[in-house]
């Protein structure tokens, strides 16, 4: 990117100034050196540059003259594809716009940048002091936006370090030295974990045995204790039951006794005592069941004689006498028949009524006519009426319209259209479709108003006179070649007037330079080396002399010469200072004398460019409008332009105006002359004015129009007649049809021979309706009567049979019907009562026959028992069946006894136990069974004790559990370490990629940093004028330090340095990372603003020769307020453009 | 009336498994114990199949094995034997010979350990039955470099000899020589069946009439005893005739399980060729279930992103194996490699400059291998004791190893330090 142009159009103190670079010229420096006093906008230039390429700060400060809406700057730009022309405004959007203020997009100058943030841009390519100083620092420890963005202008690895981080943060997460937390310390407390768990549940070997051997002795222990046990127990056995066995011999010995008695009786079945108490009671129940069942059967059999049937009422159960329907019927024919008979009568008679309103004397049933005959009769009735009304309603209307047509005037047969009328019409429509004559009057006086103020404007133009023709053929210049031409004179005076300010300068500047040299050269007087030289001629002069001639004249003259010679040396020494003095004076009044004729030389110029300008430009003025000042050959003559345009413009509207007054003058005279030859024509007179013409003929064109109107009403009045006419005759023909309809209805009636007329038809219908109802009604209730009377015969007939065959008496039927009905009843009764009772006595005979059987049952068993116990009867046997039962009780005792007394002492036989037990007490025995007692109780605690051992060291010997927690716990562990290990390499491979990384990167960079920091290296020698020879760099803490080498070989950090030299060694690294950008990105423009402040003239000059270099790779323009600077400038850089930006 | 038995050897029980596969608790829970379900499996078919014997040609489990838990265990699945009429023939191997819990077994009557000296037992059989005799040996030292052959009984005429031996045969990769024999020298021996244990890998082979079978271990234990593993089913017909059968019984097998990613250009492609291969290989797996290592190979645009995410792959395959069921992934390993015209140039991409510099001269100078030697020996020190001799016993081991890391690391850091957009196609 290079810039051609600058525009400060309204941007800070700056309105349209435009500040122009040219175009670079290939192979010559590209270095501008903008000259500004203070406060002529240098940093404002440095800022609107900036603001230029990424946009005007929302809140900028710029804006003191030109409010933000109006703030502008553009500039020309040669990018690769061309030179561009960009505007920036202050907006929030499409702030960058091209001449025509439509949007560019920023990405082009971004690109153009090669992506470059505006900071860094600042920091590197847009330099002020503070700029200057940051921006250095980033780029000698390489970090910051800048030192990276320089670094990866060549490599490329931004992002890289992140990345690495990342990778490096991932390996410390599973290990880092002395780290307090990490994956491989989590894992390594894990399988102490599970180390722990496992001791907690698994059993090993060793402690397997121990605890086998410990239950095998708990269980030796065990065995002794319960045989101990076992012997103690047996001994107070023995001692309880002796003392237990003491008082049973005694009972005994009882039982003994009271069975000897009971010897002799026989041995009885042991259901026996039960038996007998059961046949006891048997029998008592027999006897009185068999005397409560003959006392029924008597009773039963009494019963059954009292009842007899009755077989007659019985078998006329289904006679139909008794049919409870049939009497129903007869009763209902009892209450209804007079009533319906009494109806029948009351119809005939309405009957023969009828008859006789519809055809006295004839008979009634021969006059029925039939409903559909009825219906179709009542219908033409209806239709009558409609027919007779639209005849009568059809005849008044003839009648009207006849009546009409005489009024208007008869009859008329065809119309004819009156052509005159017509025509009369057409020629008036376009009067009344617009007002011709008042327009024509119109048109005509704007016309002669544009007339007027065009003569006016052409007076306006003077000197110049002519037609509108003549104004237009004129050959003027455009606004914009006026406004060059303007341009052009200003910056002509412009660089007048700042030639002769400079010429002044340098012309006051040599005079004062004069002023000194010579002041000096009189204070020095005699010692001034010219007056010196001069007595050294005039001596060597002398010494000539007197070799020739060695006088003594020669030799007064030579001592004089060599007196004055030695006084002006001897002076010569005493002011050698002033001396030197003299010569820089000199010499500076040289240069000053030399730079004055220089700017003579330019003021000269200036003004030879200025006469010429206005000389062209007063010829060009005045092929236009002679006569005007040479000296201000633009002057007014913007205004004339202007005024000639208006008077163009009112000639144009004059025209316009003359030629829409011609077209309606035509128009109107056409109108009248088509009007004039219609009413000449109509056989009138025609009046002479158009107006007056238009009111003639539209009176003549209403009186024909009403007269046509009343032709056209009588037509339609005859016309209408006719119509009617026919509407009548149609009307006649359908009554016709109406009476043939009627005589075809009453063919098959009794009206067949005469039909009726419309009257009699009206009176006839109603009692022919009635008399059809009447004789219906009637037939029915004749066939309702008949019925019931029938009903009544048969009922009476079947009651009479029924109280023949049961001898009833005579009356009603009804009555005789219930009183065979209450016989028949009472016989029914009875015979069921009887069947009953005979059951019932059946019943009590097989109960006797029963309780015979079971008697003789009961009297066989009785007999067996008594017989066998030898016993009179069951009351006898009873008894002595409780003695025999008593016997057995006393030898089970015995028995039990026995044996217990056996068991207790442990002896064989009764006679045995007699035998031991006797001449003991019972308190002997008592204090044996405490003894045995005590030592039974020792050995059992010391049982239980052994027990309790066993049971807990086989617990502990079963405690070992079988199941898989261990092996899991233990697979745990194997896969924790499998996984540890895995981590482990993941990790290793992560650092050895991490290191590798870094050493390569660690190379990488010293060679991409060994290029910029020779060229930084050679720049920084350059601009010293040698006083350092080289930079270097030196490892430090995690980073790189730079070093400046002196030219005696001593080494100093950049802190060491003076301000002036660290200024020139960030200018040196700003040259190089220049270079190195431009290398990857293309070429930037560099503005630096006078950052040479802290250098002396010499490195001033020999600075400004290495970005003269620098400028020969890219543009560099540098801002100064230092005239001496642009003079520096010109002798580093003779093609260098010095621009000024002025106040 | 036939004789029949399952002869296996080598049962290591509850010695764990060793694969990252367990990191998931789920299948530490399904899978920990492999070796003692394997064992019941065992005995299940020993049952089911109502043999006369189960003979246990050694190592029953490790040396190192003290817990009682274990040996609780193997008592329990005797008794269940004891209780079936199923005779138990044990000897010991090497890892059981000195072992501190077999003296503290209780074992049921039915079975009998031999003693260090040789015995020949007969066998209790029906009238009329094949008579036969086991023959067996307990060594007593964990070292055996003697042949054993001729300190058993000779074979008593007349019946079916079976001998148990462990051995390591003519010698194994990975096994010291233990009691080696030949079996040339078994088939002259005049048994009818040697039953042999110690090498893992199962082998069989008939010498003469004698069968020499090696069942191997019934549950493999890591990625080296990959596939099914088993134990055999032997019949001898009253004819002498014997049939020996492999039966299963591994719980789940180990398989390396390549995965050919050549030419697979982009992510979903890929994703869905490590599922069909993942599906394809439980298909052929005959375990329950199947722990697998996968490894990524062939030459595809898409090897950095591979190297950068593999993380992402490994989940991508882990959810393909949930989906194919009972797979389970023990590792996933990429050694795909860009295809040559795919291979970035150097003067386009700073990062290939970077990679040259790291071969080229980085990895083999001195000042690298230091900083990384002093890297590798810190985390060395603070692992678990027993993972340390992994990474090579003397320094000249270590220096190897590293360097192999160090190759493998660069490759992947630098794949990682590929910006997202220099991705392949995804």
């Amino acid at each position: 990117m290079r810039l051609r142009r600058l525009d400060l159009t309204r941007y800070g103190r700056f309105t349209d100034r435009s500040l122009v670079f040219g175009a670079a010229e290939p192979g010559r420096p590209d270095l501008h050196i903008v000259h500004g006093p203070n406060e002529a906008g240098k940093s404002t230039l440095l800022n609107a540059w900036l603001d230029l390429l990424f946009g005007i700060h929302a809140r900028s400060s710029y804006n003191f003259l030109h409010p933000y809406d109006s703030m502008r700057i553009g500039a020309v730009l040669d990018l690769a594809e061309g030179p561009r022309e960009v505007v920036r405004v202050k907006k929030a959007r499409d702030s960058l716009v091209d001449p025509a203020g439509r949007p560019v997009p920023d990405g082009v100058l971004r690109a153009a940048l090669g992506g470059i943030e505006r900071k860094d841009c600042a920091d590197m390519f847009a330099l002020d002091a503070g700029t200057m100083e940051d921006g250095g620092e980033l780029i000698l420890s390489s970090r910051g936006n800048l030192g990276q963005l320089l670094f990866s202008a060549s490599a490329g690895l931004a992002e890289l370090g992140d990345r690495l981080d990342g990778l490096r943060a991932e390996a410390d997460a599973f290990y880092r030295k002395s780290a307090r937390k990490g994956t491989l310390k989590d894992m390594r407390a894990r399988l102490e974990e599970l180390a722990a768990e496992r001791k907690a549940l698994d059993v090993q070997a060793a402690e397997h045995r121990a605890r086998r051997l410990a239950a095998d002795k708990a269980e030796a222990e065990r065995d002794a204790a319960a045989e101990a046990h076992a012997r103690a127990a047996a001994a107070r056995d023995a001692a309880r039951a002796a003392l237990e066995a003491l008082p049973w011999l005694a009972e005994w010995g009882a039982i003994d006794a009271e069975l000897a008695p009971l010897d002799g009786l026989p041995d009885a079945p042991p259901d026996w005592p039960a038996r007998v108490a059961g046949l006891l009671a048997e029998e008592v129940a027999l006897r009185t069941e068999a005397a409560l069942d003959t006392e029924r059967r008597q009773a039963l059999a009494t019963a059954l004689a009292a009842l007899v049937p009755d077989g007659a009422a019985l078998a006329q159960a289904e006679a139909a006498g008794f049919d409870e329907e049939l009497k129903a019927r007869w009763i209902a024919a009892r209450d209804d028949l007079p009533r319906r008979l009494q109806e029948l009568a009351g119809a005939c008679q309405r009957i023969e009524a009828l008859g006789r309103q519809v055809l006295p004397g004839a008979d009634a049933a021969t006059l029925a006519v039939g409903p559909g005959t009825l219906d179709r009769l009542a219908e033409l009735m209806t239709a009558h009426e409609g027919l007779s009304a639209r005849l009568a309603s059809a005849r008044a209307e003839v009648a009207a319209r006849v009546e009409e047509l005489a009024a208007a005037g008869g009859p008329l047969d065809d119309e004819g259209e009156d052509e005159g009328a017509a025509a009369l019409r057409e020629a008036l429509a376009p009067l009344r479709r617009a007002d011709l004559a008042g327009r024509r009057d119109e048109t005509r006086a704007k016309a002669d108003e544009a007339a007027a103020r065009l003569d006016a404007a052409l007076a306006r133009l003077v000197p110049w006179s002519g037609d509108p023709g003549a104004l237009r053929a004129l050959e003027v210049p455009s606004a914009e070649r006026l406004a060059g031409w303007a341009a052009r004179l200003d910056a002509a005076t412009a660089a007048r007037d700042t030639a002769a300010r400079a010429a002044a300068d340098r012309a006051e500047e040599a005079r004062r330079r004069a002023a000194e040299r010579d002041g000096l050269a009189d204070s020095i007087g005699a010692a001034d080396p010219q007056r010196v030289a001069d007595s050294r001629a005039r001596r060597d002069t002398a010494w000539k002399a007197h070799l020739a001639t060695l006088d003594a004249a020669s030799a007064r003259a030579f001592a004089e010469a060599m007196e004055a010679h030695d006084s002006a040396v001897s002076a010569q020494l005493d002011r050698a200072a002033d001396i030197g003095r003299l010569h820089g004076a000199r010499e500076d009044a040289a240069t000053a004398a030399r730079l004055a004729a220089a700017a003579a030389h330019d003021l000269s110029t200036a003004e030879a460019a200025l006469a010429e300008l206005r000389a062209t430009l007063a010829a060009s003025a005045g092929a236009i409008l002679p006569g005007r000042d040479p000296a201000d050959p633009l002057a007014d003559l913007s205004g004339w332009l202007a005024r000639r345009e208006r008077a163009l413009d009112l000639a144009d509207e004059a025209g316009t105006a003359t030629r829409a007054a011609d077209r309606a003058h035509a128009e109107a005279a056409q109108a009248e002359a088509a009007l004039r030859a219609r009413l000449e024509s109509a056989g009138e007179i025609p009046q002479s004015e158009l107006r007056a013409l238009a009111a003639q003929a539209q009176h003549l064109l209403n009186r024909r129009e009403a007269e046509a109107a009343r032709r056209a009403e009588r037509l339609r009045l005859t016309r209408e007649l006719a119509t009617r006419r026919q509407a009548e005759a149609a009307a006649r023909r359908a009554l016709e049809d109406w009476q043939r309809a009627l005589a075809e209805a009453c063919a098959p009636t009794f009206l067949s021979d005469a039909p009726p007329d419309a009257a009699r038809l009206r009176a006839l219908l109603p009692p022919l309706r009635d008399l059809g109802a009447a004789l219906a009604v009637a037939e029915d209730l004749r066939h309702r009567t008949e019925a019931m009377q029938d009903d009544q015969r048969r009922f009476a007939e079947a009651v009479e049979a029924l109280a023949a065959a049961l001898d009833l008496p005579p009356g009603d039927p009804l009555a005789r019907h219930a009183a065979a009905a209450a016989r028949l009843a009472e016989a029914r009764r009875t015979a069921e009562r009887r069947a009953a009772l005979a059951g019932d006595l059946a019943r009590a005979e097989a109960a006797r026959d029963a309780l015979a059987q079971r008697r003789a049952r009961l009297d066989a068993e009785a007999a067996a028992i008594t017989a066998h116990l030898g016993a009179p009867d069951l009351t006898h046997a009873q008894a002595a069946l409780a003695r025999i039962a008593r016997r057995a009780e006393l030898r089970d005792r015995a028995v039990r006894l026995g044996a217990q007394i056996r068991g207790a002492l442990g002896v064989p036989s009764l006679d045995e136990a007699r035998a031991r037990l006797s001449g003991t007490t019972p308190d002997e025995l008592r204090a044996a069974l405490v003894r045995a007692e005590d030592a039974q109780a020792e050995t059992e605690a010391r049982l239980d004790a052994a027990r309790a051992a066993l049971y807990a060291a086989r617990h502990a010997l079963d405690a070992v559990p079988g199941d898989d927690r261990v092996a899991l716990i233990e697979a745990r562990r194997r896969t924790l370490l499998i996984e540890i290990e895995d981590e482990a390499r993941a990790w290793l491979r992560l650092r050895a990629g991490v290191i590798a990384t870094d050493h390569a990167l660690r190379s990488y960079r010293d060679h991409h940093r060994s290029g910029m920091m020779a060229r930084a290296s050679e720049a920084f020698a350059a601009i010293t004028g040698g006083a350092y020879r080289s930079l270097t760099s030196q490892p430090g803490e995690g980073t790189e330090r730079l070093i400046a080498v002196a030219a005696d070989g001593s080494s100093k950090e950049p802190g060491a340095l003076s301000k002036g030299t660290r200024f020139q060694l960030y200018l040196a690294l700003r040259i190089a990372g220049f270079h190195e950008w431009a290398g990857a990105h293309g070429p930037v423009p560099v503005i630096a603003d006078d950052i040479m402040e802290t250098f002396d003239d010499s490195r001033t000059r020999l600075a400004l020769g290495a970005l003269a270099e620098m400028s020969r790779a890219g543009q560099v323009i540098y801002l100064t307020h230092h005239r001496h600077v642009c003079d520096l400038a010109r002798e580093a850089c003779p093609e260098a453009r010095i621009l000024d930006l002025g106040v | 009336m036939s004789f029949r038995f399952v002869h296996a050897a080598d049962i290591h029980l509850d010695s764990p498994l060793r694969s990252l596969a367990l990191r998931a608790p789920e299948v530490a829970e399904l899978i920990g114990t492999a070796t003692r379900q394997a064992f019941a499996a065992i005995v299940d078919l020993c049952l089911a199949e109502r043999v006369d014997a189960l003979l246990l040609a050694g190592d029953l489990y490790d040396g190192d094995q003290t817990s009682m838990t274990t040996a609780r265990f193997l008592a329990q699945q005797l008794e269940r034997l004891d209780q079936a009429g199923v005779a138990v023939h044990i000897i010991r191997g090497n890892h059981d010979a000195l072992s501190r819990i077999t003296r503290e077994l209780v074992l049921p009557p039915s079975t009998h350990v031999y003693a260090h000296r040789a015995e020949a037992v007969p066998l209790q059989r029906p009238p009329g039955a094949v008579p036969v005799v086991l023959h067996g040996l307990s060594f007593r030292e964990p070292r055996a470099e003697a042949c054993l052959l001729g300190d058993y009984r000779p074979p008593v005429s007349e019946a079916v000899n079976i001998g148990l031996m462990h051995t390591s045969l003519g010698g194994a990769p990975g096994h010291d020589p233990y009691a080696p024999v030949t079996p040339a020298d078994l088939g002259r021996s005049g048994f009818d069946y040697w039953a042999l244990g110690h090498i893992h890998k199962p082998s069989r082979q008939v010498v003469g009439r004698t069968q020499v079978v090696m069942p191997g271990i019934p549950q493999g234990r890591d990625i080296g005893e990959a596939g099914p593993r088993g134990v055999v089913l032997v019949t001898v017909a009253p004819d002498r005739t014997i049939t020996v059968e492999d039966r299963l019984t591994s719980l789940a097998e180990f398989a390396a399980v390549p995965v050919d990613a050549t030419g697979v250009a982009d992510w979903a492609a890929l994703v869905r060729c490590l599922r069909v291969t993942l599906e394809t290989a439980r298909g052929k797996a005959r375990s329950p279930h199947l722990v697998a290592r996968v490894v990524l190979t062939g030459a595809t645009p898409l090897a950095w992103r591979i190297r950068r995410d593999l993380d992402l792959l490994l989940a991508e395959a882990q959810a393909a194996a949930e989906a194919t069921g009972r797979v389970w992934i023990e590792k996933l390993t990429s050694e795909c490699t860009l295809r040559e015209e795919e291979a970035p140039t150097a003067d386009g991409s700073p990062l290939v400059a970077l990679r040259r510099l790291i071969s080229g001269e980085v990895l083999d100078s001195e000042a690298f291998a230091t900083d990384m030697t002093a890297a590798a020996q810190e985390l060395i020190g603070q692992l678990p004791p027993e993972l340390r001799a992994g990474f090579g016993e003397d320094e000249g081991a270590l220096g190897r190893t590293l360097a192999e890391l160090a190759r493998e690391g660069a490759d992947e850091v630098v794949a990682r330090l590929v910006p997202d957009r220099a991705d392949g196609a995804d």
